[in-house]
């Protein structure tokens, strides 16, 4: 993007004219590719680009915000003029020189997606397509996107961070609906990599669909849930969104200090079970979670969120950084320029155990094995959660027994971490989701090996 | 606006096959914390989106940057996608040379001083504080507003324009005592800023938190279950109004919807019957995105599916004339409810109360997103809410999941009270409902 230094150094100026003690500005641009298929038709293709920027003031513990898309230097400058009114304050705010940060390339990208021919990302749909219908002749619809962004992003602040990024991310979901008579149920799968169109290297279509079609017919013979408190284990990758909802948002800055966390407070305290350790890892390579920076402009880190059940680090942005003179993490994050930063999970997950899955289902008599999780919400004020599960089993006598659907898991985030009673050995950290919150729907992966945990109210229909 | 007119008529010239899309909207966000204003928020956003439909192929693209090269790149885009989707005979623009500006009738919000603006969410997180010592913390206390405009146009010389407006509080609020934690949240949606009480508000949120403080658990079993007329409006809205809705023609034609044959058959007990009154809602329009007009349409009648909700696409596939329901989103035209709402009952809430012994009154549900499948009808939900006993409201119950089907529900919709909100945040509003028979989990 063509703005030079002296630009960016005069629009902090004037964004700080009436006052403040730290701005920054946020330019963004992005491309987006989107193609979808259904009914075995390439039903959509769709480009765009995202274009805008936003300035913040902060002042004590306060912010403006303000953003346009469109942004021109003239429009910017506006905009500086406009944030520094509503800032309104009457003393001067700081302002340092610019040190260029340098990249670190965590998202190494091969091939561009822009470069490759519209064809061979259709062609992918409908291999994808035909491997789901394959799979089974109870497959009756298939959904199927490709994904890929291109997010070129400049952020400079009063500090002197100067920084470009570029972040290219592609995945690939396929919902695939299977039916029985008058049944009918649905398969989810959906990967995604901080990478360009290599992805496909790891990740054939085939794959990823039949992975959606097994899903989908193993619901067809499943019956309800049970219901009631009973031992649940929660198998690694996407089974890590329990970590994120049940804890994760409560480290966050975001709720710890406007004191609307359980976790406030409680720094070196024990908080889980003595057997559980964890970490946020914006730094992990390709990971689709990660950037080199984030969206203040520091570096992205690895954060050990809780060691041997203390919390050791919160998740700390520039604004919470200020509230709870804590440093900052490299966690200020936000979905685009529509959004001022808070800080959110990056790459987010529970370390190794050393239980094999096997010890853990034979430990137990009657319980719920959850293979495949599907999503969740969670309140940080009080970490109540609730998640569904996408593929779960009946444990008894210490076998996997039938499928059930519908199962739906809730408790209390701070008692689960308590009630986490083994960790597997089979960590899997490549769980892919889109987090939504205050800053807006950005891209997190969670992961864990499995657990065990104790007292969980499993909620279904038997 | 007739600038951005103007554009768009330049853009198409020498264009077929082309649709344009031009909004803009202002936003104002003001946030109270501790007695001070912790955070504000100016914005403009501007888009212009196009779809290519040429020989039943659609090819979409948008762009935010507003330059003659980005438009250009924007519409070559456009063609370039139209060429590798496949044909269908969905795929039509709407081919009536019709004008029309609609008013929207925006209010003077965007008038009234941000001082005042200031004021009320100060003003509405100390009524919260004021309402009950066992108020811990109000985390947000926020007012908003957006004001806009769509502009569409496509190269069979339609040209339609309309505003918006509307404006906004929330509050989300934290109550303890003991080992207690409660929350309570609720964002009201007004046409004016005069319609927005912030003392009421702040109070009425802050009783509905301390009044759920000491909830206990309950056993597992059957009960008779009162959704609230916002618990209601979520679960309802849920199936009634997501992309996956069994109404949309869409779902219908492609196997996605329980509902297929069952046009004017029973679907749900007298009680249930849905309308789509696009012009009543706080966003009133007089056409939908892809500038078909559109009409108040009652789509369910005592129980009887009436009409299948369409777009272009679906009732072109069906044979048939769009309902006014296509929405346009960035990857893709989708089938939407404009304004849909489940038609009053004649009781009062406490009257639903009064005419079960025992059950639930449920007022907080939650796991929408996740916990439902739009085919099957099957939702498991977690929730809080009051025992019912002897027709009376009676202590606060948590740790509960309500798990049921759809498709059941509205069959067993024995009764519903007459308190459906019009000023919802929600995208369905439905009065307190009353559900015979629904599947509790408890701790």
């Amino acid at each position: 993007m063509m703005y030079s230094e002296d630009f960016l150094q005069n629009i902090i100026k004037t964004a700080l004219m009436r006052g403040g003690e730290y701005c920054d500005v946020f330019i963004e641009e992005r491309d987006d590719t989107v193609l979808s298929l259904d009914n075995g038709k390439v039903k959509n293709i769709s480009t765009g680009i995202t274009a805008g920027v936003g300035i913040r003031v902060i002042y004590g513990t306060n912010s403006v915000y303000t953003y346009s898309s469109n942004p021109d230097e003239k429009l910017i400058n506006d905009l500086a003029h406009q944030t520094a009114k509503a800032v309104n304050l009457k003393k001067k705010g700081n302002l340092g020189e610019f040190t260029k940060q340098v990249a670190r390339n965590i998202i190494q990208v091969k091939i561009i997606p822009e470069t490759i021919n519209l064809s061979q990302k259709v062609e992918l749909l409908n291999r994808a397509n035909n491997a789901a219908r394959a799979y089974s002749n109870k497959i009756q619809e298939v959904l199927v996107q490709y994904l890929d962004n291109d997010q070129k992003v400049l952020i400079a602040n009063s500090e002197g961070n100067f920084v470009e990024d570029r972040r290219i991310r592609t995945r690939f979901t396929v919902n695939a609906i299977a039916q029985d008579g008058e049944a009918k149920e649905t398969g989810f799968n959906h990967p995604g990599r901080a990478m360009g169109w290599e992805f496909f290297d790891l990740f054939a279509p085939e794959d990823i669909a039949k992975e959606a079609a097994r899903i989908a017919c193993i619901q067809l013979d499943a019956d309800y849930a049970p219901q009631g408190s009973m031992p649940v284990i929660i198998d690694n990758e996407f089974g890590g969104v329990i970590f994120h909802e049940a804890c994760g948002h409560a480290l966050e800055t975001t709720s710890v200090a406007n004191n609307a966390s359980v976790f406030c407070g409680k720094h070196n305290e024990v908080i889980a079970s003595e057997i559980v350790s964890a970490f946020d890892d914006g730094t992990i390579k390709n990971s689709w979670g990660s950037a080199d920076f984030d969206d203040e402009g520091n570096p992205t880190r690895r954060n050990q969120l809780i060691k041997d059940g203390v919390l050791t680090s919160y998740m700390v942005d520039k604004l919470g950084s200020i509230k709870m003179d804590l440093p900052i993490t490299g966690n200020a994050r936000r979905e685009s320029y529509k959004f001022a930063p808070t800080s959110r999970m990056t790459n987010t997950f529970i370390a190794q155990g050393n239980h094999s899955l096997n010890e853990m289902i034979s430990s137990i008599d009657t319980g719920l094995y959850c293979k495949t999780m599907g999503g969740g919400c969670v309140h940080p004020a009080t970490t109540d959660f609730s998640f569904s599960v996408s593929e779960a089993y009946l444990i008894k006598n210490g076998h996997i027994d039938k499928p059930v659907k519908q199962a739906l898991l809730i408790g209390k985030g701070t008692e689960i971490l308590k009630n986490i009673e083994m960790i597997g050995n089979n960590i899997d950290t490549t769980g892919t989701g889109m987090c939504g919150s205050s800053s807006g729907s950005v891209p997190a992966c969670v992961g864990q090996p499995a657990i065990k945990v104790m007292g969980l109210v499993v909620g279904g229909r038997n | 606006m007739d600038k951005q007119k103007n554009m768009l008529i330049d853009i198409l010239k020498g264009k077929d096959h082309s649709e344009l899309h031009y909004t803009q909207n202002k936003r104002l966000r003001v946030n109270a914390f501790q007695k001070k204003i912790a955070s504000f928020l100016l914005a403009d956003d501007t888009s212009l989106s196009t779809r290519v439909i040429n020989k039943g192929r659609s090819g979409l693209a948008y762009t935010e940057k507003i330059s003659k090269d980005s438009i250009k790149k924007v519409l070559k885009d456009a063609e370039e996608n139209c060429l590798f989707s496949e044909p269908d005979i969905g795929n039509v623009l709407y081919n009536k040379n019709e004008q029309i500006d609609f008013d929207g009738q925006i209010s003077t919000f965007n008038q009234i001083s941000t001082e005042a603006k200031k004021e009320l969410v100060l003003r509405m997180e100390a009524a919260a504080y004021a309402t009950d010592s066992r108020i811990v913390n109000v985390k947000y206390s926020e007012y908003g507003e957006i004001t806009g405009s769509l502009i569409i146009a496509n190269s069979y010389g339609l040209l339609k324009s309309r505003t918006y407006g509307k404006c906004s509080a929330y509050v989300y609020l934290m109550a303890k005592e003991g080992d207690s934690n409660e929350i309570g949240s609720d964002i009201i949606v007004a046409k004016s800023f005069d319609k927005i009480d912030p003392e009421q508000i702040g109070k009425n949120i802050a009783k509905k938190a301390t009044e759920m403080l000491g909830a206990q658990s309950i056993s597992s079993g059957t009960y008779s279950i009162i959704f609230d007329e916002q618990t209601a409006s979520e679960l309802l809205g849920a199936f009634i109004c997501s992309p996956g809705s069994p109404f949309y023609g869409e779902n219908i034609q492609k196997g996605r919807s329980k509902l297929a044959e069952k046009l004017n058959q029973k679907i749900g007990s007298k009680e249930f019957t849905l309308i789509d009154d696009p012009n009543a809602g706080l966003t009133p329009i007089n056409f939908d995105d892809e500038g078909v007009p559109t009409s108040k349409l009652s789509f369910v009648e005592k129980g009887v599916f009436l009409s299948i909700i369409h777009n272009q696409y679906s009732s072109i596939r069906g044979k048939t004339e769009s309902t006014g329901h296509g929405r346009r989103e960035r990857s893709g035209v989708v089938t939407s409810l404009n304004n849909p709402y489940l038609q009053n009952g004649l009781l009062t809430q406490n009257d639903l109360l009064k005419s079960i012994d025992s059950g639930l009154l449920i007022t907080v549900a939650e796991g929408f997103h996740a916990g439902l499948n739009p085919i099957s009808g099957d939702f498991s939900i977690s929730a809080k809410g009051f025992m019912v006993k002897n027709g009376i409201k009676s202590y606060p119950v948590k740790n509960i999941v309500i798990a049921g089907n759809f498709y059941e529900m509205i069959h067993r919709l024995k009764a519903k009270g007459n308190d459906r909100r019009v000023e919802t945040f929600a995208n369905f509003s439905s009065p307190s409902i009353l559900i015979e028979e629904l599947s509790v989990s408890g701790g």
